[in-house]
């Protein structure tokens, strides 16, 4: 089975072809073995490549709606996922650290940009 | 001493940006000199000191005085240290690359974030957007977490003693390991899981000491290194000279 919106990137980035196939696998492979949330910097790793051309490549996919952006927030003391954002806006909204017992200022959090799939054509992909 | 290490943008137009650069450094108010000098009692934030602009090198100090505020437990007073704070920028415009080399801010400053909140983080973005300034051209952090993965990788001989990894593994599981006086490399639970799943781990930080007797002369004693590739920087303990300084910076930069 394959992705319309996916082939469509594809076609619109040839030359990136080979690498967005290759991040699609990783993709699937990841959402096949229950993870919610692509990390830039742990496809990055699994791919061989840089953080940058991971985020790149993956943004790519969000422009193409096969991806959504979103924002996983740490407590930057106890490096803790406090909360996964839509927007930078919902920062101001994240709930109280369990772990330090305390609603942290926004610079006591670290924040990560990751991808989820933006529909079900990828959980297809998946299955 | 917190130091960022650069490269100049793939599109920046670096001959003209050192073209430009007496003039930009003498708009922005920094006295230009042949030698280093010493900070003397400038109290101002973000205070110029000099600029050595000689060659493809630029080297540009600012000092400040910053205060540390703590409370006295018996009395209940606050108790204000003034503590003076340095910043240097090095670029060298024939091999695009810059550094920026901070001393930790105090937790009474001036620089403020967009929410007008007084962080450590505003202070060093200050001093990063400064850097952009005088430099001309964009420049980007280079990528640390190839250099830990070198490090890590390269055990014969060992560079690094690995006194603390810190690593995020594909499941998103961050782990911490931390060896008192050894290395982590030698724990077998932590080698095991290296062997198995390493290669596909994200290095997030590691704390490390370099070793005096595979540097050729250059270091006397162990000297810690903490680099952190999730926020881009890199750790020196103060008392650090600047051989050893430059000693580090060359070995990361090699990687």
């Amino acid at each position: 089975m394959s992705s319309p919106k996916f082939e469509r990137v594809k076609q619109g980035h040839p030359g990136l072809s080979e690498l967005l196939d290759r991040l699609g696998a990783y993709i699937r492979a990841q959402i096949a073995s229950g993870q919610g949330y692509i990390v830039p910097k742990l496809a990055a790793a699994a791919l061989r490549l840089n953080d940058g051309e991971a985020f790149v490549l993956l943004d790519l996919l969000a422009e193409g709606d096969v991806l959504r952006r979103v924002y996983n927030v740490y407590c930057r003391k106890e490096n803790a996922l406090l909360a996964t954002v839509n927007s930078l806006d919902d920062l101001d909204k994240v709930a109280h650290c369990d772990f330090c017992d305390a609603d942290h200022d926004p610079s006591n959090l670290k924040v990560e940009v990751a991808f989820s799939p933006a529909n079900s054509d990828l959980r297809d992909l998946a299955a | 001493m917190r130091i960022y290490l650069f490269r100049f943008d793939d599109d920046a137009n670096v001959t003209a940006a050192k073209a430009s650069l007496n003039a930009r450094v003498k708009n922005l108010g920094i006295p230009i000199s042949e030698e280093r000098k010493f900070a003397g009692d400038r109290k101002a934030p973000m205070s110029p000191v000099y600029a050595i602009t000689g060659g493809s090198l630029l080297r540009v100090k600012w000092t400040e005085e910053q205060t540390r505020v703590t409370l006295n437990a018996e009395t209940t007073d606050l108790v204000r240290e003034t503590k003076s704070k340095r910043v240097v920028l090095i670029a060298d415009f024939a091999s695009k690359i810059a550094e920026l080399r901070l001393n930790p801010p105090e937790n009474s400053h001036t620089y403020l974030d967009a929410g007008g909140r007084r962080t450590d983080e505003a202070y060093y973005q200050a001093y990063k957007q400064k850097a952009t300034d005088v430099l001309g051209c964009e420049i980007v952090s280079i990528e640390l977490r190839p250099v830990i993965e070198s490090l890590v990788e390269e055990q014969d001989p060992r560079i690094v003693r690995i006194q603390i990894d810190d690593h995020t593994n594909q499941k998103n599981y961050k782990t911490k390991t931390t060896g008192a006086r050894a290395d982590v490399r030698d724990d077998p639970d932590w080698l095991l899981g290296y062997k198995k799943n390493g290669e596909t781990w994200a290095w997030d930080a590691q704390s490390f000491y370099w070793l005096p007797k595979v540097s050729r002369g250059f270091l006397k004693r162990e000297v810690y290194t903490h680099i952190n590739a999730d926020e881009e920087f890199v750790n020196v303990n103060a008392d650090c000279s600047d051989e050893e300084v430059e000693y580090v910076v060359s070995q990361i930069r090699a990687r």
